[in-house]
């Protein structure tokens, strides 16, 4: 038997032994297939969760679920809209349904602790209904002791390290889209995706207090990046990227006993 | 003709009249049935958003539709969570279905020009979604010249006026959950709602950067407040309620190309 933290590499036999007591909780990751700037790949919000919770998971000893690589709609405040080429989303329903299902399946095999670890700010409360609505359904089976973490993995972030990485100022999370902080972890991660030559240099995206449907694309940074990702540096992706194993990592500890 | 921005409160006829002759703008507050503490009542995420549609309304000559008095579920770390008797909530699909199938009633009856007015936190992305079904429904039906912009009225707080009613620093919207500004504004609408004495005193609640499902009670607040409201004034209210109406009548007019907008 291998020591992978992936489900997806195990056999069922071997995956069967390890969550059968219900003590060895699975993360979830879920990402999104959305534009991100001219620099960096479209699966960014995938990839980033992915890695966190595998390297959770070689902390832990907890195991990593495939994760759901396609997302809610991009909101033109916090992705750059839905209107970019290659941005393939979900209708909020859609996520909702497979992300309750996973997670119903997961408890139909014996795990009770679960983390669902999230990549892509729209998703947040399509994947906050899920949960609610498994273990909705969950205790009409009668099952009652499956308990779920829900987490944007950026929330990790301390101010200590923000005042780091901004040195100038945050800009905020919705900001940050393909911006300082994207760009650098995928910098320490994978920089062969990074093409840092092409990292766009305009101001921050400036947006009025509300919302326009159907979205208004002259009103968008053409290049899809909500502020500049020119100050990033693979030294501050490896900071940040420590940062959430270690916290998220703390957190799992602290509330499943591991 | 009776002299009305609520829809609800007009006949048939009239609403038909001016929707082919004005082209309004119809104004849809969306809220939700939520303990808001000891001292402020279940509807005031109702109550707050339709009073500033209806102001606004006046201002712009737009139309106020009947709110939608339920909402998503309530999270603990933005309403205190969902277990609090009387808390009355929709699952997800339901609420983007209302918001759905209500723009598209407008749609078929000539309105082409929406605001929705959103003032309960957890609401927001299930309207949007609603929203972009609705525009897809109709796109296909051969409507593509619906407009539908999104607000959430406490996004038209100032710096200014955040420094003036929080002086000691403000805890964040999510936390602001009965707090000083909702309460406020409740002590200038509808002070006979509001029972001050009430108001819990307890330092803002303090939350792990994570959610936990199903939610711990012993780590929710027992009062349902997440942020005391004991600063709060009629007078912070006025304020607070002049400001929302002030930004939102002046950004509409603009994102609708409405001339000059009515002086309050």
């Amino acid at each position: 038997m291998n020591d992978t933290v992936r489900i997806s590499e195990m056999t069922w036999t071997d995956y069967g032994e390890r969550v059968k007591d219900g003590k060895t909780p699975v993360l979830l990751p879920v990402g999104a297939l959305e534009q991100h700037g001219p620099h960096l790949p479209m699966n960014c919000d995938t990839l980033i969760p992915t890695a966190v919770c595998e390297r959770v998971a070689e902390k832990t000893g907890v195991l990593v679920a495939p994760p759901l690589e396609y997302g809610y709609k991009s909101q033109p405040k916090s992705g750059g809209g839905n209107h970019f080429p290659g941005t393939t989303s979900l209708d909020g329903q859609t996520l909702v349904l497979m992300t309750r299902d996973i997670i119903k399946e997961f408890a139909r095999h014996g795990v009770r602790q679960m983390a669902v670890v999230v990549g892509h700010t729209e998703n947040l409360m399509f994947t906050t209904e899920a949960c609610d609505l498994a273990l909705r359904d969950l205790s009409a089976q009668g099952i009652h002791d499956v308990r779920i973490l829900h987490m944007g993995y950026w929330e990790f972030s301390t101010e200590e390290t923000l005042r780091k990485v901004f040195p100038d100022g945050f800009p905020s999370w919705n900001l940050e889209h393909a911006g300082v902080m994207e760009t650098s972890v995928m910098l320490h991660l994978h920089p062969e995706l990074v093409q840092f030559d092409k990292v766009p240099l305009h101001p921050p995206a400036d947006f009025p207090p509300y919302d326009i449907h159907p979205v208004e694309p002259e009103r968008i940074p053409s290049s899809g990046a909500l502020s500049s990702g020119k100050t990033a540096t693979a030294e501050k992706g490896q900071y940040m990227l420590d940062e959430y194993v270690e916290t998220i990592s703390k957190a799992l500890r602290g509330e499943f006993s591991l | 003709m009776a002299d009305t921005v609520m829809i609800a409160e007009m006949t048939w006829t009239d609403y038909d009249a001016k929707v082919r002759n004005e082209n309004p703008v119809v104004i849809l507050p969306v809220g939700s049935l939520e303990q808001h503490g000891p001292h402020t009542p279940l509807a005031t995420d109702t109550i707050i958003p339709t009073a500033i549609s209806q102001s606004v309304a006046a201002r712009i000559g737009a139309l106020v539709a009947p709110p939608i008095a339920y909402g998503y579920k309530s999270q603990p770390r933005t309403g205190g969570g969902n277990d609090f008797p009387g808390t009355t909530s929709l699952d997800g699909e339901t609420l983007i279905r209302l918001a759905r199938d209500i723009i598209c009633e407008f749609a078929r009856h000539g309105i082409r020009r929406m605001i929705v007015m959103d003032s309960h936190y957890e609401n927001e992305m299930f309207l949007i979604e609603g929203i972009d079904l609705a525009l897809r429904d109709l796109k296909a039906q051969g409507v593509d010249d619906m407009k539908v912009v999104k607000v959430r009225y406490f996004e038209f707080t100032s710096d200014e006026t955040l420094a003036a009613v929080f002086p000691d620093g403000f805890p964040g919207w999510p936390l602001e959950h009965a707090g000083v500004m909702t309460t406020s504004v409740l002590l200038h609408l509808h002070p006979e709602l509001v029972h001050m004495e009430r108001v819990p005193n307890h330092p803002p609640m303090a939350y792990p950067p994570y959610d936990v499902f199903p939610p711990a009670p012993e780590t929710a607040s027992p009062s349902g407040v997440l942020a005391s409201a004991m600063a709060a004034t009629a007078e912070k209210g006025e304020l607070l309620f002049n400001e929302y109406v002030d930004g939102i009548s002046e950004a509409m007019a603009g994102e609708f190309g409405i001339a000059k907008a009515a002086s309050r």
